[in-house]
């Protein structure tokens, strides 16, 4: 635990030593910690973090996942082709699926919590979307569509947030 | 310490001592309590705020988002207590820090996987690791100071510390309030006490109006009070009452101390020793009695616990004057021990000089009364001797006389004789009564008590006395049964003295033409009373009670009558020696006066001879009677023979020596003896005694003859059977009826 702890530590501080590669370490912690942060009406110890079309994360994300399980939820990350079905808790989907994301939205299920990094992408898709402030990841929240989900969402993710409408 | 203070002080000091540590304990254990409970709490709020704090931080540190961590320890900074909160995220560096002014700054990295909490003495320090789900996910430091700990442990103390002062105050207050209701009563008391044994004020009570032990205190305070002040002036009067009898006891007392040095002594002392007090209290008692020696004994004495009683010592006073004191004293012992002596002294200086007065004056009076007895005596002799040598003369002229007056005579010679006769007569009487009463003063009389036939001594004396009463035409009368024979027991010869007497007295002072009236009464039983009643002039009552007193004659002498003034007196005391009384009856009406003589009656006499008549005449016998007279003296001898010529048939013989008369006696055995008292051979009762030892004269009548009727002749008789005495001088008549009596018995005798 202890050796995870120093590892994830390094790789915190790495974003802002490199823009472009640890962007989306930031963004996959984050994903991860969404998840703690959420409570799915009939929720199993297992949590699915999908990610829509193309995969930016490389393998950074299946790290996250894996360091930030805990026996009392495991989280698993899986990948969706736009064609597929999606079944998850939580989806990602990056900036370049945003548009091919826009007609398989009907066929996300309604408590799944579809987070996009496109400007925007809360208000018009999704319930989530990263922006960059400062130089630094953040993210904002839309509520009115996230409570619509029946995903119980920590009042602390929400002043963390930023708020759209 | 404490002891020395008032009660007050102990009071006030007692009462502010006990709320003080009262207080002090309880905010002692107040502030214990309330010290541990505030750190408890600092301790627990701050652990609560930091968990709230670390709940707050997890959203900034699962995102690093330093505006919310800084956002969220801001929140801090109201809490004036923090001094400095810090996240650190899971490498260790700080995500936020806050830290107040002028207060250190939280560490700039920090690791620590642990609950820390680490406190100091003015600060608390707590390092927390911030966890989500499992998820390490940073650190937060936390440091508060103990500055509101310190500032509420000051403020304890302050309000505390006001506190015990305000209360030591009201305790003060309430102890002199206390003290004022408590000790008030008891000050006062102490007070009262104070006065009461510094003073002896007694009198005193203490007022209060309390009623409670304090009230109940005081009352009996005052109560006993009054009880000591009634028993003190009890004691008070006590000992007035006896100093006041000590001090005017009528014997000198004082006291001394075991060494018999004097302590004390009272009034009568001091006068007794003419000083005052000063000079006596504490000297010795050996300076105050002349006898050393003897006072030494006493005070061994009255040590050794015995008493002195009536010693009598000598004593010089002051004054130099000697006294002589009787002593009564006794030892004062306490617990035993010999503590001194108490002296009682009574002056008998005068009673002894009285005392020695007295043994000189029964020493005088002893002599006077030897004097006086010898003088009495020797007047006794005189008078004795005086009658004796004047009736031996008359013996002869009334004698002669009366041989004369028997002579055939002219009528002129017959009365000369006659008149010397009465003149005779009358001085003999003088004689006898004088020589009567001298008897009796000198106490020679002498009463021979015997069977006296009353009547017949009445009916002579009634016939002496009738010559006397027919002179002047008074009669006498006796109103008694002559025939009724009364025996009475009394001396012949006195009764008939005092019979003669009280009715020559009937006569004499009778009227002319008088009576003398003779009664016999028997008052009681054994005893006869002979009325002799007059009716003369009487006796003046204011008189009476001189009537027997010798020589006094109740005026008469102022009258014709004769008498000496003896009479009556005589026959008063003759009739006492014989057991009888005479009295004069103030009863009696009168005229005139009633002599009562009571005797005292022989119911059963021995027969007396009822013939003592005077005309009793010697009857003619046969042959002469011998009469043997033996008498030296010649004048009488021839009286007797002149006499005793006169009666027949009588032959008179006659001895002028006793001896000659013994051997006359024996040879002609006479039937009668005259014989006389003194003679010059041999006395009256020597020839007596010798006739008595013969045979032939052994039975032979003797009749005495005498002029000295007094008890020592008699009693010089009293071995003889004597037949009668006859006294000198010669009554013819009595010597002749006893003369003819003897004979008369020798004729019966004879038949």
């Amino acid at each position: 635990m202890c050796r995870f702890a120093c590892l994830l530590g390094l790789w915190h501080i790495m974003p802002f030593a490199s823009a472009q590669t640890s962007e989306y370490a930031v963004k996959a912690a984050f994903l991860v910690s969404f998840v703690k942060f959420m409570e799915w009406p009939q929720q199993g110890d297992t949590c699915v973090i999908a990610v829509f079309g193309s995969n930016p994360f490389g393998s950074a994300l299946d790290k996250a996942a894996d360091s930030k399980s805990t026996h009392d939820r495991r989280i698993v990350v899986r990948q969706f082709r736009p064609d597929q079905p999606i079944e998850c808790n939580l989806l990602f989907v990056p900036q370049s699926e945003s548009v091919r994301f826009e007609r398989a939205r009907s066929h996300v299920g309604r408590g799944v919590i579809i987070v996009g990094e496109a400007l925007g992408f809360a208000e018009r898709l999704g319930h989530v979307n990263f922006i960059i402030e400062n130089k630094r990841v953040a993210f904002e929240i839309n509520r009115n569509t996230i409570r619509a989900t029946g995903v119980t969402v920590s009042s602390r993710l929400l002043q963390l947030a930023k708020a759209v409408n | 310490m404490l002891k020395k203070l008032s009660l007050r002080s102990q009071l006030v000091l007692i009462i502010s001592a006990t709320s003080l540590f009262a207080l002090f304990v309880f905010f002692a254990a107040f502030f214990a309590f309330d010290q541990a409970n505030a750190k408890a709490k600092l301790i627990s709020d701050s652990d609560t705020q930091v968990k709230i704090l670390a709940q707050n931080s997890v959203g900034a540190l699962s995102f690093s988002d330093t505006k919310a961590a800084y956002e969220t320890l801001n929140a801090l900074s109201s809490n004036r207590d923090v001094q400095a909160v810090a996240l650190y995220d899971v490498a260790g560096n700080t995500l936020g820090a806050y830290n107040a002014q002028h207060s250190e700054a939280p560490p700039y990295r920090l690791k620590q996987e642990q609950d820390q909490l680490i406190q100091t003495d003015k600060t608390i320090e707590i390092t927390r690791p911030v966890r989500l789900e499992n998820e390490l996910l940073g650190y937060i430091y936390y440091r508060a100071s103990m500055k509101s700990y310190e500032d509420r442990r000051m403020t304890y103390l302050g309000v505390s510390g006001g506190l015990m002062l305000f209360t030591l105050l009201i305790a003060t207050c309430v102890g002199v309030l206390l003290q004022r209701w408590f000790t008030a009563p008891i000050l006062r008391l102490h007070e009262a006490i104070g006065r009461v044994r510094d003073q002896q004020a007694y009198f005193i009570r203490v007022e209060h109006l309390e009623r409670n032990e304090l009230g109940q205190l005081i009352d009996g305070f005052n109560k006993m009070l009054g009880e000591i002040e009634k028993r003190d002036q009890d004691l008070h009067a006590a000992n007035e009452e006896l100093f006041d009898f000590f001090e005017n006891a009528p014997v000198g007392i004082l006291w001394a101390d075991a060494e018999g040095c004097v302590t004390r002594v009272n009034r009568a002392e001091k006068e007794l020793r003419a000083t005052d007090e000063h000079q006596i209290v504490g000297r010795h008692l050996r300076d105050l009695f002349v006898d050393d020696v003897e006072l030494k004994l006493a005070l061994g004495k009255l040590a050794e616990g015995r008493t002195l009683a009536n010693l009598e010592l000598e004593i010089v006073n002051a004054a130099d004057e000697k006294r002589i004191v009787q002593i009564n004293a006794n030892g004062l012992f306490a617990s035993n021990t010999y503590v001194g002596s108490r002296w009682f002294s009574r002056d008998i200086t005068k009673l002894k000089q009285a005392e020695a007065e007295r043994n000189a004056q029964a020493e005088e009076a002893r002599k006077d009364k030897i004097r006086a007895e010898r003088a009495n005596q020797a007047k006794s002799e005189f008078l004795s001797r005086i009658s004796h040598e004047l009736r031996t003369p008359m013996n002869a002229i009334l004698g002669f006389g009366q041989l004369l007056e028997l002579a055939p005579m002219e009528d002129r010679p017959a009365s000369f004789v006659q008149q010397i006769l009465k003149a005779g007569r009358h001085l003999l009487g003088l004689i006898n009564e004088v020589l009567d009463f001298s008897r009796i003063e000198s106490g020679t009389m002498s009463i021979s008590l015997e069977a006296v036939p009353l009547t017949n001594v009445l009916r002579e004396t009634v016939e002496l006395a009738k010559p006397l009463g027919a002179e002047r035409g008074i009669e006498i009368v006796c109103e008694y049964d002559q025939d009724q024979p009364v025996q009475v027991h009394a001396d012949l010869q006195r009764i008939s003295q005092v019979l003669i007497n009280l009715l020559s007295n009937a006569v004499k002072y009778n009227v002319d033409g008088g009576k003398v009236r003779i009664k016999l009464h028997r008052p009681k039983s054994g005893r006869v009373a002979i009325w002799i009643e007059d009716t003369g002039v009487g006796i003046p009552p204011d008189k009476v009670d001189r009537i027997f007193t010798p020589f006094d004659r109740l005026g008469a002498e102022s009258t014709e009558i004769e008498g000496t003034g003896l009479g009556l007196s005589f026959s008063h005391c003759l009739a006492e020696a014989m057991g009888g009384t005479l009295a004069y009856d103030e009863s009696y009406a009168g005229p005139g006066s009633r002599f009562i003589l009571e005797m005292r009656e022989l119911l059963e006499g021995h027969a007396q001879s009822e013939q003592s008549g005077l005309s009793a005449e010697v009857r003619e016998g046969d042959h002469p009677r011998k009469v043997l007279v033996i008498d030296d003296n010649s004048q009488n001898r021839q009286l007797v023979a002149s006499l005793l010529e006169r009666l027949d048939n009588v032959q008179g013989l006659f001895a002028m020596q006793g001896r000659l008369g013994i051997e006359m006696a024996r040879f002609e055995k006479p039937d009668l003896i005259l014989l006389d008292v003194n003679m010059g051979d041999i006395q009256g009762y020597e020839v007596a005694a010798k006739l008595r030892e013969f045979p032939e004269t052994r039975d032979t009548p003797i009749v005495v003859m005498t002029a000295d009727g007094s008890e020592r002749t008699r009693r010089q008789f009293e071995d003889q059977t004597i037949f009668a005495w006859i006294s000198k001088p010669i009554v013819v008549h009595d010597l002749i009826s006893v003369i003819t009596n003897v004979l008369d018995k020798g004729v019966k005798k004879v038949a």
